[in-house]
């Protein structure tokens, strides 16, 4: 009898240590046009030294930016899932040192007429660049709204850091 | 003068046995009011244990990688020993506690650990050994660890593992029911144990902080 009792009173006991364990999702989904949440894009490298590896944790990959000077990174992509949408979310998790400086410029495009075998090939016309200067400091979601400019049909994003400081870039998503 | 004698001795004759089981009474009753005289007691027992962990910004960062943790970890915590003398007992006290979160594939677990000896002082106890209601005070010294482990096997099939340990000290409080040796206890403790994993952007976290513990065990 004691021995049962024993028992329930370790499962009553065990329970509650089974059910602290929480659960998130990096957030993408289907309808963003760029989702670096669980994979690292292929971002190109234009100026400087990133580090496409660890971010906060060894384990959790992203763009280290911490290198001094001046880094630019680049990512292209042509819209393919919403093509009416004129308002998309710029969202992303910025680790930034107040001795960093960070934006994100969006160079937009027009499809081109010249021949060849990808949009990028058919010399796409620029339309307009929209930038956003990120302001927060610390660890923190970056979110703001990006307007689509008519036409728009492909999109360059840069990141571009300068200064000294820490900076980190994780879970980028352009999307609704 | 032999009557006289006589009379006494029947008279004493009478009133002796009543004499003595008078004596008896008063004999029972100061053994009744008296303390019993101190004997050792066992004392056992097993509790869920909740820790609120010492922390410095680990679990905002985490958080805001969308790992939803907070630094409140949930285990279990046994107590052995002995009251040695009235009302001072030495104790072995073993926690472990565990919490995490995942993303997606990813699994973020942060575990604790202790090994402690404590010295209680039961403060203030009312009732017999049979059933008794006492608060008491705790201190004691030991051995924290806590270890960090994270797995993304959607990713890289590599844990990444770090651990940390450090003496430390705990100090505390707790209420405890006891009837017919079977006793019911809340506990409350701060954990002082400098053991200390970081993340990569200056985040940290303890082994020890806040305790609230409640469990089942006996007193013999």
């Amino acid at each position: 009898m004691l021995s049962r009792c024993s028992a329930i009173l370790l499962l009553g006991l065990a329970a509650p240590v089974a059910g602290c364990i929480g659960s998130g999702t990096s957030g993408g989904n289907s309808n963003d046009e760029i989702d670096c949440t669980e994979l690292t894009c292929d971002w190109i490298t234009v100026a400087g030294n990133p580090v496409f590896g660890p971010t906060w944790h060894d384990g959790d990959l992203g763009v280290d930016l911490s290198t001094p000077g001046q880094t630019v990174i680049e990512l292209k992509d042509v819209f393919f899932v919403d093509h009416d949408a004129r308002q998309m979310t710029l969202r992303a998790v910025i680790t930034r040192d107040p001795s960093a400086t960070m934006s994100f410029e969006l160079d937009f495009y027009a499809a081109g007429q010249a021949p060849g075998q990808t949009f990028w090939d058919r010399s796409p016309v620029f339309l307009v660049t929209r930038t956003l200067d990120v302001l927060q400091q610390g660890t923190f979601h970056f979110s703001r709204p990006v307007l689509v400019p008519s036409e728009g049909a492909a999109v360059i994003l840069k990141v571009v850091k300068d200064g000294g400081g820490p900076a980190m870039l994780d879970e980028l998503e352009l999307g609704s | 003068m032999k009557r006289w004698f006589a009379l006494l001795a029947v008279g004493l004759g009478l009133f002796t046995p009543a004499l003595a089981a008078a004596d008896d009474d008063a004999a029972r009753d100061s053994a009744h009011d008296a303390p019993r005289p101190f004997r050792p007691h066992f004392l056992g027992d097993l509790r869920y244990l909740f820790l609120d962990r010492t922390d410095n910004n680990y679990f905002g960062h985490a958080n805001t990688y969308s790992y939803p943790v907070d630094p409140g970890a949930s285990g279990v915590q046994l107590n052995l020993g002995a009251e040695l003398l009235p009302r001072l007992a030495l104790l072995a006290s073993a926690d472990y506690a565990i919490n995490g979160a995942d993303r997606d594939s990813a699994q973020l677990r942060l575990q604790s650990g202790a090994v402690l000896g404590m010295l209680r002082w039961s403060a203030y106890r009312v009732g017999d050994d049979d059933v008794h209601f006492e608060a008491a005070l705790q201190g004691g010294f030991g051995r924290y660890a806590i270890k960090e482990t994270y797995l993304d096997p959607a990713l890289s099939p590599t844990t990444f593992e770090k651990d940390a340990g450090a003496w430390g000290g705990t100090a505390g409080a707790q209420v405890s029911f006891d009837v017919s040796g079977f006793v019911a206890v809340l506990g409350y403790g701060f954990h002082y144990a400098p053991a200390t994993i970081a993340n990569r952007i200056g985040g940290t976290v303890q082994a020890g902080g806040n305790e609230i513990s409640i469990g089942l065990g006996v007193w013999l």
